[in-house]
């Protein structure tokens, strides 16, 4: 059960997360402090810039554990030291063919002093972290609540603010996993700028919701809910659409990166669909535009709406559930004590 | 092979977690199990002593019934053993009024009066007087009479009751005149209060 939501944007000019301790522990010293927060232990994820993902293909030598085999094969995928290294493999699967040890790994990994100094922060703002999970991990998860199952191969994507990470999942393997430094930030900062919006990006983010991409699809259609005339309306979405397409257009193309890895990778990968998660689930018309460009079935998905999740009545708005797709996903990680 | 939930914080940090939380848990059912066991020694001792107290106390109690009772048995018998000397001390004293009866049997008996048989009954112990029967020879009613009224007046003779009187045509007596005269021959019973 949800006992409560809570969304803080913290504004840095520094780099990465490690980087803005000052900001974040404050920050989340109060999300620790808040009275819904029972406890202090946490499952967190690990920013995704500081993630090393990739699969590899491996047999076991004599008397070898897959993990020794995993550690042998991931010397050559690392940029840093082994020894230095954190590493740990979301899916395995056993290949079919002549030789029965052969396996496929996806695997992650981390540097050891980033996680520590990761790990210190978190603590310093008075929590006990229990987990330390994968962001494809935490998506799947929550795509697979309550009790869908995946039968073919599916891209995940949670469009976030400033990252957005795209995967292409089957049932039991991770094929792709990508960390993208864009998000809908850029979009509505770019909005702000040409529409000479005040520095509330809260305007920005209604015209998306209210607009999004809708132009494509309705050149002859009425705006719902609106009494402008049709004309000026056309014109709104068209404005709208120019200002965003460029920088969604660069999504796309991190699209097709991702499937054409996927599709090199499993020749007869068949792609079932797109699911959105992440914040950048309020664009309107986003999914219509991404299954024109790939192709696919594309579904923005609000996990708020998924069975089981949002009768608590303590959740006010129930459309800004796309901004927890990732900490949902967390939550649903089970942790033991012992 | 299905997907596998990864971790990724250092395994030492986890292996340590781990060894302190175990330790911890032990810990803690270990205190818990120490305490329940304490709990229930205590509880058990509370109760125990409870009962030993009650046990002691009864015991004490039937200790001092046991010496009253033996008080009693000692005062009891005292008491008889008294009782045995008050019968003997009785005994005695009721032997001193015999002579006193015959004293004063003597002191009323006049000359024309005499007995045959005398016979005292101290009775039992519980009854308060002694039955004295007198039986004898007079030489004329009148002379029974002075000595029947003799006894009656008597403080020492109570009930005083002529059982018979009558003339004994056997027993005749001369008189110095050389008269015959028959004798009269009663019974009486009388009581002597014991002292």
């Amino acid at each position: 059960m949800i006992k409560g939501l809570v969304h803080r944007e913290y504004q840095t000019d520094k780099g990465g997360i490690l980087e803005a301790k000052d900001v974040l522990i404050p920050l989340l010293r109060d999300a620790a402090r808040d009275k819904r927060l029972k406890g202090k232990r946490v499952v967190v994820n690990f920013p995704s810039e500081y993630i090393l993902s990739f699969p590899i293909d491996f047999q076991l030598g004599k008397d070898e554990t897959v993990e020794a085999a995993i550690m042998r094969n991931s010397r050559q995928y690392l940029t840093f030291p082994l020894e230095e290294a954190i590493i740990d493999y979301p899916s395995l699967t056993l290949v079919a063919g002549d030789e029965s040890n052969k396996y496929r790994a996806s695997v992650v990994a981390a540097r050891k002093d980033q996680m520590t100094d990761y790990l210190s922060m978190l603590k310093a703002a008075g929590l006990t972290v229990e987990v330390v999970d994968f962001g494809v991990s935490s998506l799947l998860r929550l795509h697979n609540y309550p009790r869908q199952t995946i039968q073919n191969s599916i891209i995940l994507c949670n469009l976030g603010y400033s990252q957005s990470l795209l995967s292409v999942v089957t049932r039991d393997s991770i094929l792709v996993q990508r960390n993208v430094a864009r998000g809908i930030r850029t979009v509505l900062k770019n909005l702000q700028a040409n529409l000479e919006l005040s520095a509330d990006s809260g305007k920005a983010k209604v015209l998306l919701k209210k607009y999004g991409l809708f132009y494509e699809d309705c050149l002859d259609c009425l705006a719902p809910e609106d009494q402008t005339p049709p004309d000026d309306m056309r014109e709104m979405y068209r404005a709208i659409y120019q200002i965003i397409n460029p920088h969604l257009e660069q999504l796309v193309h991190e699209f097709h990166k991702v499937i054409g890895y996927a599709r090199s990778e499993q020749q007869d990968a068949v792609l079932e669909g797109i699911y959105i998660y992440g914040p950048g689930t309020f664009i309107r018309h986003l999914d219509r535009y991404l299954e024109k460009r790939l192709n696919i079935p594309a579904s923005l998905i609000n996990p708020l709406d998924k069975e089981g999740l949002s009768k608590d009545p303590s959740l006010s708005d129930l459309s800004e559930g796309g901004s927890f797709s990732l900490a949902l996903g967390l939550a649903m990680r089970k942790v033991t004590w012992l | 092979m299905a997907l596998r939930e990864t971790n990724l914080i250092p395994p030492e940090i986890l292996a340590r977690r781990e060894v302190l939380r175990h330790l911890f848990f032990w810990t803690a059912c270990l205190v818990l199990s120490l305490s329940l066991i304490g709990t229930f020694y205590f509880c058990q001792i509370f109760v125990l002593q409870t009962k030993k107290r009650t046990l002691v106390q009864l015991k004490q109690k039937y200790q001092n019934l046991g010496s009253k009772i033996n008080e009693i048995r000692q005062i009891q018998q005292e008491l008889d053993r008294m009782r045995q000397e008050q019968a003997g001390l009785e005994n005695i004293t009721l032997g001193a009024p015999y002579s006193q009866i015959f004293a004063k049997l003597t002191d009323i008996m006049n000359e024309a009066t005499w007995l045959s048989q005398l016979t005292i009954d101290s009775g039992r112990e519980e009854e308060p007087s002694i039955r004295l029967r007198l039986r004898g020879f007079s030489y004329s009613a009148d002379e029974l009479g002075n000595f029947l009224k003799q006894l009656t007046n008597a403080p020492l003779f109570k009930d005083v009751v002529l059982q018979q009187a009558r003339e004994n045509v056997n027993s005749q007596f001369s008189t110095g005149s050389g008269k015959t005269v028959r004798l009269m021959e009663f019974n009486i019973e009388c009581k002597i209060s014991k002292i």
